[in-house]
């Protein structure tokens, strides 16, 4: 029993020391975290700059990490650092996240945004970015993050894309989707039920009919059907084209607004990622 | 008494004139407070004579007539009586003595049943104080008494008809399947011609002797319950209008069968079952036996006159039905209709805010 209550115990720790390992507490006024050695330290100053630059000038956080060989999620990883840290802007946490992994396959990226993060990356962006750091991928590590801070820049200059106007970021920092009051429905079903309804009362006020059948006199006893007939003529079968919505988006493509996940701690993010 | 051409029923203690009384379905007079019961007013009218006086009122009848009305004399005060000639029973001006045209309910226009009078006036007048549930675009003050211009008790003449049916009916009917395969609907449609023939029995279907009386006010006080027809009696007429019929029985046998016609139709088309669409492409529909009889039937009669326009309402003199078109109050409308409005408009914005829909 005891041997139950250790491996138990184990077990225990071994998640914890995972799950503080992924949630790792850091100063978040560094905004670069070169965990996997990717970088020199030149290029993190220069690159910093660039990062406070944007940080000042579009009310957005940007935080890069950079990690060797990891083989677990880079999304949950993202989204743990940043929501475990205290990272993002105003109450909402805006801001956005580049978590960086080499392994021997080469750079894999992945985009974590959160609050008017998410807003302002959205799912076609979040392309672009990916596509820009593809691009820079042979110039180094460097130039990724670079790639990186320049397109997220340039998109945060163009301000909200036109797929998210119609969406907010509420206090809990979740994405919403604006609904329009709809007006015109409200118009016809309330006016169609007046109608509908004030006729049955006005006909209620008309009581006099003429009769034209003599249902209530019929003897039921007497009801004799001796002919039943039912005799097939032909058939014909049509065939017509069902309509099909052409409509959807998949990664990267369409521009239908951004695609939203939850971290462990529950707050909401966009981004997506890929190998480079 | 014998050039009147008049009759009433004396009450056998005082000879005051006796009414029929709904509720207790026997005589009353009100002078002396006696009742009597049909078999004591038949005994006491045969004692005296009134078959002889029918036989009199015969040749009396048309002694004087007057721009197509006859003009007959009170039995009890003597004043003149001028009544149509569809008219049987009426009420002097003068006294309100029952005046029973009898000679006018001889031969033909003598009908062989009567259902008498189950209810008063004053169940009439109950029943058009409540005419208004159920009905809030009603004007607020319309089913009051006031408004109540006249109120006759009216035996109106009816025919009854009894039709044992034959038919047959023959439609077009299709049965729609649909199913998708692929990016396609399919959908089949099967035509059949589907043919019912059967025969069935109408019982006393009813129709309104009287051009008096809209037919469809007639047809709306429907059904009578045949239970109550008994032979006709001229007693029961006492203290209530009666009419004789001004629309013969060929001519009303049409509106009997038609209806006939329409039921036995229907019947027959509803026994075709399983079909998506059904069209009637033929029918022969005729009666193969008939009969008719002529017969009394009570209604209670109210024109009410509200804002300058008079509408009729009729009562069912036996079963209480009321029926009448009430007018409806354009005040009352808007404001129910911009009550529903705003209430269905909140409603659907209330589900838009909490659910999302």
């Amino acid at each position: 029993m005891k041997k139950i209550y250790y491996l138990c115990f184990l077990f225990l720790c071994l998640f914890l020391t995972i799950n503080v390992k992924a949630t790792i507490s850091v100063d978040s006024s560094l905004k670069i975290y070169d965990y996997g050695e990717l970088l020199t330290e030149e290029e993190e100053i220069s690159l910093k700059e660039e990062i406070d630059t944007f940080v000042n000038q579009y009310d957005l956080d940007m935080v890069v990490v950079t990690l060797k060989d990891y083989t677990g999620s880079l999304k949950t990883y993202g989204q743990d650092f940043y929501d475990y840290n205290d990272f993002g802007v105003g109450k909402t946490h805006d801001g956005i996240l580049l978590v960086l992994n080499v392994d021997n396959l080469g750079p894999v990226a992945e985009i974590v945004t959160t609050g008017e993060g998410i807003r302002m990356y959205d799912d076609n962006r979040i392309s672009g970015l990916l596509s820009a750091m593809s691009s820079a991928k042979y110039d180094g590590n460097r130039a990724i993050v670079s790639a990186f801070i320049s397109r997220a820049s340039s998109y945060a200059k163009s301000g909200i894309p036109a797929s998210n106007r119609d969406t907010y970021i509420d206090s809990n920092g979740e994405y919403r989707i604006k609904r329009e009051y709809p007006l015109i429905l409200v118009l016809i079903a309330s006016s169609t039920i007046t109608l509908i309804a004030t006729l049955i009362l006005v006909a209620r006020n008309k009581m006099v009919e003429k009769a034209s059948g003599a249902k209530e006199y019929l003897n039921s006893k007497t009801v004799n059907i001796s002919l039943k007939q039912d005799n097939f003529i032909y058939t014909h079968t049509t065939k017509t084209l069902i309509p099909r919505d052409s409509g959807g988006s998949s990664f990267g493509g369409g521009g239908g607004g951004s695609s939203i996940s939850h971290g462990s701690s529950g707050i909401s993010h966009g981004g997506g990622g890929g190998r480079l | 008494m014998s050039n009147t051409g008049t009759m009433d029923h004396k009450c056998p203690n005082c000879s005051a004139v006796l009414k029929f009384n709904p509720h207790g379905q026997n005589w009353i007079c009100e002078y002396c407070k006696s009742s009597f019961t049909k078999k004591e007013v038949d005994e006491y009218e045969k004692a005296r004579g009134v078959e002889q006086l029918t036989k009199d009122t015969k040749e009396a009848k048309l002694e004087t007539n007057w721009e197509g009305a006859d003009v007959y004399s009170c039995p009890n005060c003597g004043a003149e009586i001028i009544a149509d000639e569809n008219t049987t029973a009426t009420f002097c001006v003068y006294c309100k003595n029952t005046a029973i045209l009898k000679n006018k309910l001889v031969g033909a226009f003598n009908p062989t049943k009567i259902i008498p009078f189950y209810l008063t006036k004053e169940d009439a007048i109950a029943a058009f104080k409540k005419i208004g549930r159920g009905k809030p675009l009603m004007p607020r003050f319309f089913n009051n008494k006031k408004n109540i211009s006249e109120i006759r008790g009216i035996y109106i003449p009816f025919w009854l008809y009894d039709y044992s049916m034959s038919g047959t009916i023959t439609c077009d009917a299709n049965k729609i399947t649909t199913w998708s395969s692929g990016d396609y609907l399919y959908t089949k449609t099967d035509t059949y011609i589907v043919s019912r023939g059967g025969t069935m029995d109408y019982n006393m279907i009813p129709v309104d002797g009287s051009t008096h009386f809209a037919d469809d006010i007639m047809n709306s006080i429907e059904p009578f319950d045949y239970g109550g027809l008994i032979d006709f009696s001229h007693s029961y007429l006492s203290g209530f209008l009666a009419e004789k019929y001004d629309v013969d029985s060929n001519t009303a046998s049409t509106i009997a069968l038609s209806r006939a016609q329409n039921s036995t139709s229907e019947i027959l088309k509803s026994d075709i079952k399983g079909y998506t669409s059904i069209s009637i492409r033929e029918e022969n529909l005729r009666p193969v036996k008939t009969k008719n009889e002529y017969v009394l039937l009570p209604v209670w009669l109210l024109n009410v006159k509200y804002k300058d326009k008079l509408y009729t309402f009729a009562m069912n003199g036996q079963t209480g039905k009321i029926v009448g078109n009430v007018p409806v109050d354009v005040k009352r409308t808007v404001a129910f209709a911009i009550f529903t409005f705003l209430a269905v408009a909140l409603i659907i914005t209330a589900i838009w805010y909490f659910t999302g829909v």
